[in-house]
């Protein structure tokens, strides 16, 4: 069986995934084209929700084995749902809303992401290519032929059909600028603009929410921004310098000078590190309960991993339709161009199991990339297993004007205690945005 | 598919790679990255430094201090976006 779409009718009355997918409705259907294919999507979804929902597990090929890639955490964190968008090469189909008439085409594969013929080079080299070291010591005529082999065999997509013209940019000067809305996000604008300072709030997602956007339990409505928050929604927020920050809004470039910047911009989902974790329709815990939030249900045999907030959102939603180990790990994918099974682990005893849909909620690392550009020091943190900003108990860093807030600073934390953060965090920089002092 | 265990699914570094940087003597992340060429692919290291933080942390008792360093932009962006950027209307 194949990933399909799912009514509020297919769950239990009175859960929250069935109240979400009611207040959805049945309106903006479209069609958009796959490899030549028509899929029907929902107009403003994800594209790559859209393919998935038409069991489309495979978009592209990997770099150098050509081994299949398919959307894996839906977040714009990973290389999975790569496609050529109307004409347009390396086109994140999880950050593009699907739009009527959108022609997505696979890449990176002869002749298509399906047949592959290139995935040989998987097989020749079946431990691994060291391309770094086995391309650069053969001299001459050697080396510039393996060099042509690799570009070749290699890379991402092909270049454009055509020249695009880019939009104008804009320039906009604000008191703060805060990265994120989900809830510390909203709440730390909130408070600052409360308090009198101009703020931007900016999200590269169509709303607020945030974590809880994905989270098929939760369908509670989100805190309002103050009306005098400037907000901007599909607006990522892409590099920080000294006093500038460069937001890509809707394909243009805004560039953002703020005295004070917040980073509210979360923790990231990985599957974590085993042997055939990259083959399609293995899922990170959060792209699935994603996917579900928007009616499509990603395997119809789910394996699901772990015990974070999505996993058990996922197991409270679709009860005994998917076989939950909390404590399990994962030792292996089966299968090869799609996932068929999974070997797990558990306490000295391995078993197997089939599936569809391998979904992991496995490790978490801190969304600090943006806040380290900013110049904020970044550090390992023990507790958390992974690198986060290093900030003081108002969320401060070591980078005056530059604050962290909520799941980025703490991890998982509930809405409610990332909320608190968020105004916390707000009132410090609206303090020094005063000259009032630490 | 042969059995890979991908750290680096964007560039194709597999753990076998990492391990073998290890051997090899490249005891942190800065060598390892420069050695196997993880991290420096579509997602830059999203999905990756953590993961090869944490290997590191098993095979050599101590977790690297610091990140490889996190370099604008943080997802890919059109060259024409960039290009534009000079002649800006102000807000």
């Amino acid at each position: 069986m194949a990933p399909r779409r799912i009514l509020p009718t297919d769950l239990p009355p009175g859960s929250p995934l069935a109240r979400r997918l009611a207040a959805l409705g049945s309106s903006g259907r479209v069609t958009v084209e796959h490899d030549g294919s028509p899929v029907a999507a929902v107009e403003g979804e994800p594209l790559a929700v859209s393919l998935l929902a038409a069991g489309q597990l495979t978009l592209a090929r990997s770099v150098k084995y050509h081994r299949p890639r398919g959307a894996m955490c839906l977040r714009g964190d990973c290389d999975g749902c790569l496609v050529r968008v109307d004409g347009v090469p390396n086109v994140m189909s999880c950050q593009t809303p699907a739009r009527a008439g959108m022609v997505a085409q696979s890449q990176n594969a002869f002749p298509t992401a399906g047949i592959d013929v290139l995935r040989v080079t998987d097989w020749f080299f079946p431990r691994h290519l060291d391309h770094h070291h086995l391309l650069v010591q053969f001299g001459g005529a050697l080396n510039r032929t393996m060099q042509v082999f690799a570009r070749r065999m290699a890379g991402l997509g092909t270049l454009p059909d055509a020249i695009a013209s880019f939009p104008r940019s804009e320039s906009l000067d604000v008191d703060a600028l805060v990265v994120g809305a989900g809830s510390s996000g909203v709440a730390c604008a909130n408070a600052l603009a409360r308090g009198g300072a101009r703020v931007l709030l900016v999200d590269e997602r169509e709303g607020p929410g945030g974590m809880r956007r994905d989270d098929p339990m939760d369908d509670r409505a989100y805190p309002g921004c103050d009306p005098a928050v400037t907000v901007r929604y599909g607006a990522g927020a892409v590099a920080t310098y000294d006093d500038e920050t460069l937001v890509i809004h809707e394909g243009r470039g805004v560039t953002v000078r703020a005295r004070a910047r917040v980073f509210a911009t979360g923790a990231r989902e990985s599957v974590g590190v085993f042997s055939q974790s990259d083959v399609p329709g293995v899922f990170t815990a959060r792209a699935f309960a994603l996917a579900l939030c928007h009616g499509v249900l990603a395997g119809e045999r789910v394996a699901l991993v772990g015990d974070g907030l999505f996993a058990r959102s996922i197991a409270a939603t679709l009860g005994d339709r998917v076989t939950h180990s909390p404590g399990a790990a994962v030792v292996e994918a089966l299968g090869g161009r799609a996932v068929k099974g999974a070997k797990l682990r558990e306490g000295g005893r391995e078993w197997t199991v089939k599936c569809d849909a391998l979904v992991v909620d496995g490790e978490l690392g801190a969304a600090y990339e943006l806040a380290g550009q900013a110049g904020a020091s970044v550090l390992w943190s023990d507790g958390r297993q992974c690198f986060v900003p290093e900030s003081d108990a108002e969320g401060a860093t070591s980078r005056e004007g530059v604050y962290v807030a909520g799941s980025l600073r703490w991890g998982r934390i509930d809405h409610d205690a990332r909320a608190r953060d968020g105004a916390a965090v707000g009132a410090r920089a609206l303090r020094d945005l005063r000259g009032e002092g630490r | 598919m042969t059995a890979k265990a991908m750290l680096c699914r964007c560039e194709d570094v597999t753990l076998d790679e990492v391990m073998e940087a290890l051997e090899a003597g490249h005891r942190d992340i800065e060598s390892v990255k420069r050695y196997t060429g993880f991290g420096t692919g579509w997602c830059q290291g999203k999905q990756c430094v953590v993961a090869c933080a944490r290997i590191l942390a098993k095979a050599t008792g101590r977790a690297p201090e610091l990140p490889i360093t996190p370099r604008p932009p943080l997802h890919p962006v059109a060259l024409g976006v960039l290009a534009s950027l000079g002649d800006a209307e102000e807000g």
